[in-house]
């Protein structure tokens, strides 16, 4: 088959496209039309990439307990079955359900003085995910969305804002509120690519060259008439979009090392590490892993035995591997949930939803190494140092990262706070 | 002057005021109608010719640029539309669309579809002058219409909220049934809020309410978006920061409404409904100024409205029950249905903007105010004047929407192409010398505004501090009155404690008094009866009792004088209290009326600064209107000779090109050409010579025969007996006379032989003489060729330098007369338009459309009785649609989550994400069919005819030239059976094309 005969995409053509979007003022023109392949040299677009900050969260869906994991009371009446054991942080302990994590905590921090004051699991995941309190009137954008907006280096065709669940997945979440769809998550199912980001079957590659070579003329066509920024995002969007395509390996952990997956275990949660492990070093802004269901309102210590210890090989894995490739100093890395677990242990040996007095690991970036902040009483029951809240946490992440805290976002000429006024950062966790 | 039939807009006496936005100042100024400077309304709907226009423009520009438009309330209202565009427009409009844009602009804002190919194949080649208007009118009655209406209405009114509370499929009827009914808008609203969901009948109505979670204040921020176009979120807590016109004190009064609804809901499992509590007051502090107030519910800029007075047991019509938590308690005074009554009425000005807008821009694809929600003078609308109007017909209009939005469609605005005009200079130059005045007039209106500005701050500074002000003797009054009630209860402690002292002191007496007399006769018993010892004892006690009581009674009297004394004290204590909050009453509603006369004073400012500010923003836009008009009209005319002499170049090297094409065949051809005519030449010579050899061989003999044949005849004579002599003398002759004739027959050859030869020559010669023309002539020619060459090339490098500036000053323009509606803007099509008209376009709505059709048919036939039943057809008709929008809902859905917006967010913002482009170009749906109309296509015999199938099914229109050539030559390059595959490869281009996503 010959190729079509006419081409839009010589270099000529893509600068000048450039130069109109340049000349397009307004908001609008910026936020959507992120360019590509704009670096010349390959090892400065590298150099960029290693440098440039980045978050990667794993979410403990349903609640972790604070008593199995971070903050562990043995020997009292809250404590349960598990023993703490010392760290690589001198007279630090944790649960033992976290024996290889313990080995590089003088990599992370811990927060236990924690009090979100919201036992509901939808409003508690809102606090921890925005910062702010749900109320019906506003809607704020997630924390991935402020991450990869604040951070976007403008040049990718991958999205920004990604998060790994075990099952689902589908196009883009509308959970960035005003900062518009482009930093909205795209969920990879079970750690799938993108939909739609494979070549249609049966469909050649020169029949979709030719099809979006006359794309682009029709469009270049109509350009004469009326030109404008949304005629410009439109047109771009599919660039992006093979773009993303041509990109697809960065989702495919097989082509990492095969011992990799050995070392980080075949299972959802090894594999999912390991997928975000790699989205990370291709230098996307903001990676969530869910590792899921830690709301053990019965057997509480079986569960925890068995989920804990499934994330334990994997995050110290992660954790490791990060550092050792100097991505720890530029990667945020933050063990969360919606809130912890009550010390009190019911009649099915269960522990019931508590925001009251809970912990988060979290370490890398400018986060101090080894430090830990707050503290609870003898059977976790109150927060007895260092009390913080969502609001707090959130503009910790962020100053962590760089991004000024107490900065806004302008939306349409309006400023939105990025993170609750009322809050501030963790300064003392802060390097 | 908000009366319609006041709308007569006239040059003020001084003829200088803008006359594009006196509606705004009407008040203030007295006019004189000078017809002069009046636009004369066109008779018909027919567009005015740019040349006509411009004629009246110009006239208006030697008074005053701002032309003015007499309106007269009598006519139709698209037609006083117009006039106030025009007169809005000084530098010009775009001129009206092509057949093709104005058709499917018309299907997709009315239909939200776009035309088949025949439809477009029929309007194209209807000739009837007015087949415009007829195709909106017969757009207007379709079904289709309403159906698109309600969807609109949908998104606006929900914003796509998922079914939390009330099912998607009652509610989508009942907004069905409203709009096919034309429903006036001012019910539809009143249903809307009225309804508490608790009568399963009707509980699709109350989804607008419940879907907000019956939350006071998401309610109000929306009331205020979708009912008000006035977005006061941010006033929840304060002033908001950047728009003055959205203050708390109305946020206050807007909640106050709702403050009493809650969303009732004890039993989960049950649906929720709106509960409403019988009392509960509005009070707000500005978390900037800690300043307070109180209000009772009321609209922006209307009185407060109070609650009647009801005595505490008859305030409800069903109590609360403690003891049953499923009971719904329900007030008799709502305060919801307040605001029913108050919206509904259709009075407040707000709410007919709102409409009026939104309505706009279901037509036009924006609002006259962008976005719809920000209605505030910082953001007024893009031309004042005509929101008024359209505010003002719509109330006329009683809100009939069906009415209101054929006017829009009718208007000439709604045909407005999107290519911009070429300004003719005469525009341009009236325009150029009127603009330092616009300028001035610009400033000099800023200038105004700022004071006004000014005057508001201070006002609002002084509102403040008189509120300031107020805050201690407030907080004194209230110390007072606490003093006050404090020393009323001590001085009734103590008052009751002398009744106390009192009381047991008249009994005490009375006890003494008994024992008194007691003793007394006892005494006297033991003097009587001595020997009784008993009776002495007893006398004795009871005068031992008597004294102990006396000496009690004196106890207590002192007692009694000490309360008394202090009661007494307490009692002026309070007299004093009660002085002292009545001073301090005084003062604090001193303090008030100085607040409410501040308050007045403050609304008056804001009044005056909103009106000043939406005239400094006009005038500035205008003005900058008519700079960008004039930018392109100078880039246009800097650009077209660029252009022209680009395409003269081009034509003369063409030219040059095909003669030096056309010499050099000439000069290559002409030595075969030479050769051919130098051998005629030479056998033209030959012949003569040969013709002269005979000549010479046969004229001796000839002579001689002549001779003797001469000779014989006079022997012949003198002997005329002699058979003998005279016969031969007559063959002598014969002989004689044939060889004569040989020979003149040879000269004449001989003359023509020469002739040739000498023709022959002389072209020989020519040619010679031509082929060294040629030579030199394509020498020149090739000399001049670089030359021509140069000037090309540097001419269409110029023309593609002077097209940049002129896109940009295209763009510049067409981005100030798209909001302003002097030009068509590019809309993006909402996510239900996209996916309609891409199923029409491939003609799946024609394939879905005959599958309901049967189905239909099959379970319902009817018969031939039946099929004369009107009644039982339309039923028919409404079943089969219904089928059809069943079948299409679910590739509706996937285009909403495509391309719309998140629930609960507004849907009319555009965003392009690499998903959507993915989802098109491996989803696998749009390929399949694309490939259903590439079929189609592929059956035509020649690439003109698919070419044509392809883009009237698509874009509506016919392919030019290049773009038959573009189909034909896609075709070409694939082998045969491949064919449907390249076509295919066309319509899915088409149809991801910006042409096809944007409603233009």
């Amino acid at each position: 088959m010959k190729p079509c005969e006419y081409s839009c995409r010589t270099a000529e053509h893509v600068v000048s496209r450039r130069r109109f979007v340049e000349t397009l003022a307004g908001v609008g023109a910026a936020a959507v039309m992120p360019g590509f392949g704009m670096f010349n040299s390959a090892a400065m677009a590298a150099e960029l990439t290693r440098t440039q900050k980045r978050m990667l969260v794993i979410n403990m869906a349903g609640g972790l307990s604070q008593l199995e994991s971070w903050d562990p009371k043995p020997g009292t009446a809250t404590g349960g079955p598990f023993r703490a054991i010392p760290t690589s942080v001198p007279g630090l302990h944790i649960s033992e359900l976290l024996p290889k994590t313990a080995k590089v905590m003088h990599h992370l921090a811990l927060i236990r003085g924690i009090n979100t004051h919201e036992d509901d699991h939808g409003k508690g995941d809102y606090i921890m995910s925005t910062g702010r309190r749900k109320t019906p009137a506003q809607d704020y954008p997630v924390l991935g969305a402020v991450v990869a907006k604040s951070l976007d280096p403008g040049d990718s065709a991958l999205p920004g804002h990604i998060i790994i669940t075990p099952g689902g997945g589908g196009g883009r979440n509308a959970d960035s509120a005003y900062l518009g769809p482009k930093f909205g998550s795209v969920v990879l199912g079970n750690g799938k690519p993108p939909q739609f980001s494979e070549r249609q079957q049966g469909l050649a590659e020169e029949a979709s060259s030719c099809a979006n070579d006359l794309r682009r003329k029709v469009n270049d066509h109509f350009a004469l008439r009326r030109r404008t920024a949304q005629t410009e995002a439109y047109t771009q969007s599919y660039e992006q979009g093979l773009e993303l395509m041509k990109q697809r390996e960065a989702f495919d952990i097989t082509k990492e090392p095969a011992g990799d997956l050995e070392r980080y275990g075949t299972h959802d949660f090894g594999r999912h590490c390991l997928l975000a492990r790699r989205l990370i070093e291709k230098g996307i802004t903001y990676v969530r892993v869910t590792h899921s269901n830690y709301d053990t309102h019965c057997e509480n210590f079986n569960f925890h035995f068995e989920q804990v210890g499934e994330f334990d090989g994997p995050f110290a894995t992660l954790v490791t591997d990060l550092h050792d490739r100097g991505l720890l100093d530029h990667t945020l890395i933050v063990v969360l949930s919606e809130f912890g677990r009550t010390p009190s242990i019911n009649q099915l040996y269960g522990r019931d939803h508590w925001s009251k007095a809970w912990s988060i690991c979290l370490g890398g970036a400018g986060v101090h190494r080894g430090a830990v902040i707050g503290a609870t009483n003898a059977t976790g029951t109150e927060v007895t140092e260092r009390q913080v809240d969502g609001g707090h946490l959130f503009h910790t992440y962020l100053s962590a990262l760089g991004i000024k805290s107490t900065g806004h976002f302008t939306v349409a000429g309006q400023k939105m706070p990025i993170a609750d006024p009322a809050f501030e950062p963790i300064d003392e966790l802060l390097t | 002057m908000r009366k319609t039939e006041e709308w007569n807009l006239r040059a003020p006496t001084d003829g200088l005021t803008l006359g594009a936005f006196q509606g705004l100042s009407f008040q203030k100024h007295t006019y004189t109608l000078d017809p002069i400077f009046v636009i004369q309304s066109p008779a018909s709907t027919q567009p005015i010719g740019a040349r006509a226009l411009a004629a009246r423009i110009i006239a208006l520009c030697a008074i005053s640029v701002f032309a003015v438009a007499e309106m007269r309330a009598e006519e139709p209202l698209h037609l006083r539309i117009d006039q106030l565009l025009d007169a809005a427009h000084p530098a010009g409009q775009a001129a009206p669309a092509n057949d093709a844009d104005f058709l499917r602009r018309a299907y997709l804002s009315l239909h939200g579809v776009i035309p088949t190919a025949v439809q477009a194949r029929a309007f194209f080649a209807d000739a009837a002058p007015d087949k415009r208007e007829k195709l909106i009118e017969s757009l207007i009655a379709s079904p289709q219409f309403s159906h698109w209406l309600a969807l609109r209405f949908d998104v606006m009114l929900m914003e796509r909220r998922t079914e939390k509370h009330v099912k998607l499929a009652p509610w989508r009827e009942y907004l069905e049934a409203s709009f096919a009914a034309n429903k006036p808008w001012d019910q539809l609203v009143r249903e809307l809020l009225s309804n508490d969901g608790a009568d399963e009948k009707t509980r699709a109505l109350a989804r607008w309410c419940l879907e907000r979670e019956g939350d006071s204040n998401a309610l109000t921020r929306e009331v205020g978006r979708i009912f008000l176009g006035r977005d006061m979120g941010c006033a929840q807590c304060h002033d908001h920061p950047r728009i003055d016109d959205y203050t708390q004190r109305d946020y206050a009064g807007l909640q106050a409404f709702f403050s009493r609804t809650y969303l009732f809901q004890p039993d989960e499992k049950k649906p929720a409904v709106l509960g409403e509590k019988a009392d509960g007051e509005t009070a707000y502090t500005s978390v900037f100024t800690k300043v307070s107030g109180a209000t009772k519910p009321r609209l922006p800029g209307d009185a407060e409205i109070s609650d009647p007075v009801i005595p505490p047991a008859e305030m409800w019509t069903v109590p609360p029950n403690d003891k049953d938590k499923n009971v719904r308690a329900i007030p008799k005074f709502s305060r919801r249905a307040q605001l029913v009554a108050v919206l509904g009425d259709g009075h407040h000005p707000a709410f007919r903007r709102n409409i009026a807008n939104r309505l706009w821009s279901v037509v036009f694809g924006r609002g006259l105010v962008e976005p719809l929600d920000l209605d505030h003078s910082g953001n007024p609308p893009s031309n004042p004047a005509l929101l008024d109007l359209l505010a003002e017909s719509i109330a006329t209009m009683k809100f009939d929407m069906k009415t209101f939005v054929r006017e829009l469609a009718l208007t000439r605005a709604f045909q407005r192409a999107l290519d911009l005009p070429e300004l003719p200079p005469e525009i341009t130059k009236a325009v150029s010398e009127r603009l330092p005045t616009l300028e001035q007039e610009a400033k000099a209106i800023a200038e105004a505004a700022s004071t006004t500005e000014n005057a508001f701050k201070d006002a609002r500074t002084a509102m403040l501090e008189v509120q300031r002000a107020a805050e201690p003797p407030t907080a004194e009054l209230k110390k007072q009155e606490t003093a006050f009630a404090e020393a009323k209860k001590a001085a009734d402690a103590a008052q009751a404690e002398t009744k106390k002292v009192e009381d047991s002191l008249v009994a005490k007496r009375d006890v003494q008094k008994t024992l008194a007399e007691a003793a007394a006769k006892s005494n006297e018993a033991a003097a009587k009866v001595p020997e009784a010892a008993e009776v002495a004892q007893a006398a004795k006690t009871f005068q031992t009792k008597a004294d102990q009581a006396t000496g009690e009674i004196a106890a207590l009297e002192k007692d009694a004088v000490a309360k008394k004394t202090d009661a007494d004290a307490r009692a002026q204590t309070v007299t004093g209290a009660q002085q002292a909050a009545a001073t301090a009453r005084t003062t604090v509603e001193e303090a008030n009326r100085n607040i409410a006369a501040k308050q007045t004073a403050l609304e008056a400012a804001a009044a005056r600064q909103q009106a000043e500010r939406t005239k400094a923003t006009y005038a500035a836009r205008l003005a900058a209107e008519v700079k960008a008009a004039l930018a392109w009209a100078s880039a246009e005319a800097a650009d077209r000779p660029s252009r022209e002499t680009a395409s003269k170049t081009a034509a003369a090297l063409a030219v040059a090109k095909q003669s030096a094409d056309a010499l050099g065949a000439e000069v290559n051809g002409s030595p075969a050409k030479l050769a051919a005519l130098e051998a005629a030449a030479n056998t033209a010579v030959a012949d003569v010579a040969k013709t002269k050899e005979a000549m010479t061989a046969k004229g001796p003999a000839a002579t001689t025969l002549a001779e003797a044949a001469a000779k014989a005849a006079e022997a012949a004579a003198k002997l005329p007996n002699d058979a003998d002599i005279k016969n031969a003398a007559a063959a002598l002759k014969t002989k004689s006379d044939a060889a004569a004739g040989e020979v003149a027959s040879l000269q004449k050859t001989a003359g023509e032989v020469q002739a040739k030869s000498e023709a022959a020559a002389k072209s020989l010669a020519d040619a010679r003489s031509a082929a060294e023309k040629a030579k030199i002539d394509l020498a020149a020619v090739q000399q001049q060729m670089p030359a021509l060459e140069e000037q090309a090339t540097t001419a269409r490098a110029k023309a593609a330098e002077t097209a940049t500036p002129t896109a940009a000053a295209r763009d510049a323009l067409a981005a100030a007369w798209g909001p302003s509606f002097a030009a068509r803007d590019l809309v993006p099509l909402l996510p239900e338009q996209l996916c309609w008209s891409v199923m029409q376009a491939t003609g799946v709505l024609d394939q879905l459309r005959a599958q309901s059709t049967d189905e239909w048919d099959k379970k319902n036939p009817l018969s031939d009785a039946d099929k004369a039943d009107a009644a039982k057809q339309a039923a028919r008709t409404a079943g089969i649609e219904q089928l059809l929008r069943d079948k299409i809902r679910p590739h509706e859905d996937q285009y909403i989550r495509a391309f719309g917006g998140a629930p609960g967010a507004p849907q009319t913002d555009f965003f392009a994400t690499p998903e959507q482009a993915l989802y098109f170009e491996n989803g696998g749906v749009l390929r399949g069919w694309a490939a259903s109309l590439a079929g189609r296509a592929g059956a035509l015999p020649d690439p003109k005819a698919m070419a044509e199938e392809l883009y009237l099914n698509t874009l509506t229109r016919l392919p030019d030239a290049t773009e038959v050539t573009t189909v034909a030559s896609t075709v070409a390059a694939r082998p045969p059976e491949k064919k449907t595959e390249a076509l295919t490869d066309l319509a899915w281009a088409l149809m991801t094309s910006t042409e096809f996503r944007f409603l233009h």
